[in-house]
């Protein structure tokens, strides 16, 4: 019974705990009871605390029982990536340095989730400072995926991945700089939301590169990951980045389907190193998408896409360098190798190439949305370039062309971060070494609505984000 | 690891003590290469400046953004 109800999903649970199906308490207890039982097999959990978990959970019962409902989530328990400060609570983002602090003020995200009615009732593991794409953590547990925990989860949203694949929560929150979201669900077998840059308030969320980083939701299903974007999307007057356009609400369109979308699929850049195992699995969803009514639209990317996975790299590290550098001068030994080696590289960036990494984005992004939203309404490509990993075969650490790894694995990620596209991440199948492989529809700015809908009529046709690990 | 090499390393351990306070120790510690943010991008960057406009400024990114966005959504912009 406790397995039934935490393989569930977000919206599922939802809806039985506001119809009292079943109680808060139950539901909490389910994932207690996954955490307890593949939590170590995982490694994707950071802390833990049943006994305040259950009491939030009996508290929302008893509201429910007198009439009231704070929101679309009361009740459900979820659990995040270890960045999102929560005042008086450690929040020690993959890290030795920050292993014992305790932020004074709570994140836009938390906020606007606690006042839907959700619980907060785990801290999820994550990549050291959230700087890695592949998983590991040199100085904190690295998570395993659920699907075959010999494999990696895709960084740096490790925990997420590892935690709602393997039915410990029903939701979590992560973030995505280069492919931080986009990465674990794909290794993961997840949806996952890196939404158009500030669309989700980033106040009081560990930063890693302020003109890049995005907040966004992981799920089993479009649905849950649409109704946990509209609880947390919108302008925060206390981030200075957040956008005040309007949120849609994504629920409203999410039936309509997908005849007469038109979807753009690149000629060139974004297939060139892809394994040819994955470009069958993703090339085959787009005739799910065409059965289901969508047309096609062959789009030629400009050459200045060439220079985005460098410049994002860039921007990352000198700007990641800039926040870490009294711990680079006074605690280099407390890093993880590749973190430090990564960091540091951004002491080195001469200003004039960072602000001109900069000065170059409006003008890359205009020709990039002529080229593909001139004709059409999303972009379809790969994530990964190719099939998931193990954790043995991936242990890059600062060894010796690391960086052309870790460069050659963000081609069709980092790219989107530099524009600030919006990208949902959809499964579409499993490569012969039984690990998920997926694909992302990206968006003009701000329509993340487009792509819910889109990725709800591919999912009602397909089977894959119903499927479970079996652990 | 030659002289050349050496000599390097050695300028790149100073300069990071001098402008950027890591101490040398923990710098020698580090595999860095610079070349690999600078050197790198630069030839990138160096090919995508020859067209960018004279006044183009990081600010209009988001301006950008928001020009591209839905206009059902833009409609209701401050």
């Amino acid at each position: 019974m406790s397995e039934d109800i935490a393989g569930l999903t977000l919206s599922q649970v939802a809806d039985a705990i506001r119809d009292r199906k079943i109680s808060s308490v139950e539901a909490t207890q389910a994932c207690l009871n996954q955490m307890a039982r593949l939590g170590p097999v995982l490694d994707c959990l950071a802390e833990v605390d049943p006994e305040s978990a259950l009491a939030a959970a009996a508290e929302a019962d008893a509201e429910l029982a007198a009439g009231r409902s704070r929101g679309p989530l009361h009740g459900v328990p979820l659990a995040h990536k270890d960045m999102y400060y929560r005042a008086g609570r450690v929040s020690g983002c993959g890290s030795k340095i920050r292993a014992d602090f305790k932020p004074t003020e709570t994140s836009a995200v938390l906020e606007r989730l606690d006042a839907a009615g959700a619980l907060d009732i785990a801290r999820l593991n994550m990549v050291e400072f959230a700087l890695g794409v592949t998983g590991h953590n040199e100085v904190m547990p690295t998570p395993r995926n659920p699907w075959n925990t010999d494999y990696i989860t895709g960084g740096s949203s490790s925990g997420p991945g590892s935690a709602v694949a393997g039915r410990l929560i029903y939701g979590a929150f992560g973030s995505d700089t280069g492919g931080s979201i986009r990465f674990p669900a794909t290794c993961c077998g997840l949806v996952g939301m890196k939404p158009t840059y500030g669309r989700v308030s980033r106040r009081a969320a560990m930063a890693l590169s302020h003109s890049l980083d995005t907040l966004g939701p992981m799920t089993r299903t479009v649905a849950d990951n649409a109704l946990l974007l509209r609880t947390t999307a919108g302008h925060d007057r206390r981030d200075a980045t957040s956008s005040r356009l309007p949120v849609s609400d994504y629920m409203v369109g999410i039936e309509h389907g997908v005849a007469g979308l038109k979807i753009a699929v690149p000629e060139n850049y974004f297939y060139d190193p892809v394994d040819g195992e994955v470009a069958a699995l993703v090339r085959a969803s787009l005739d799910v998408l065409t059965d289901a009514g969508a047309e096609l639209v062959s789009v030629t990317i400009p050459d200045s896409i060439t220079a985005t996975n460098a410049m994002s790299s860039l921007i990352t590290s000198t700007e990641g360098a800039s926040l870490h550098q009294k711990w680079l001068q006074e605690r280099p030994g407390d890093y993880g190798r590749q973190t430090h080696s990564r960091m540091s590289s951004g002491l080195y960036t001469p200003a004039t190439r960072y602000l001109q990494a900069l000065r170059l984005r409006p003008a890359i992004l205009a020709e990039f949305a002529e080229a593909v939203f001139e004709d059409a309404d999303v972009l379809h490509i790969p994530t990964m370039i190719d099939p998931v990993p193990t954790i043995a075969e991936s242990d890059l650490a600062a060894n010796p062309g690391y960086l052309d790894r870790i460069t050659a694995m963000g081609h069709c990620t980092r790219p989107i971060n530099y524009l600030g596209l919006p990208s949902l991440t959809l499964p579409c199948g499993f490569t012969a070494n039984g690990l998920p492989m997926a694909f992302q529809l990206v968006g003009r700015p701000f329509d993340e609505a487009t792509l819910y809908r889109a990725g709800h009529a591919y999912e009602r046709d397909t089977e894959w984000t119903a499927r479970a690990p079996k652990l | 690891m030659n002289d050349t090499d050496n000599a390097d390393l050695a300028a790149i351990t100073e300069w990071l003590q001098r402008y950027q306070g890591i101490p040398k120790a923990a710098g020698q510690n580090v595999p860095i290469d610079p070349s690999r943010t600078a050197g790198g991008v630069s030839s990138l960057l160096q090919s995508q400046l020859a067209d960018l406009d004279f006044d183009s400024e990081p600010a209009q990114y988001l301006r950008m953004l928001h020009e591209l966005a839905p206009a059902e959504l833009r409609g209701d912009d401050e």
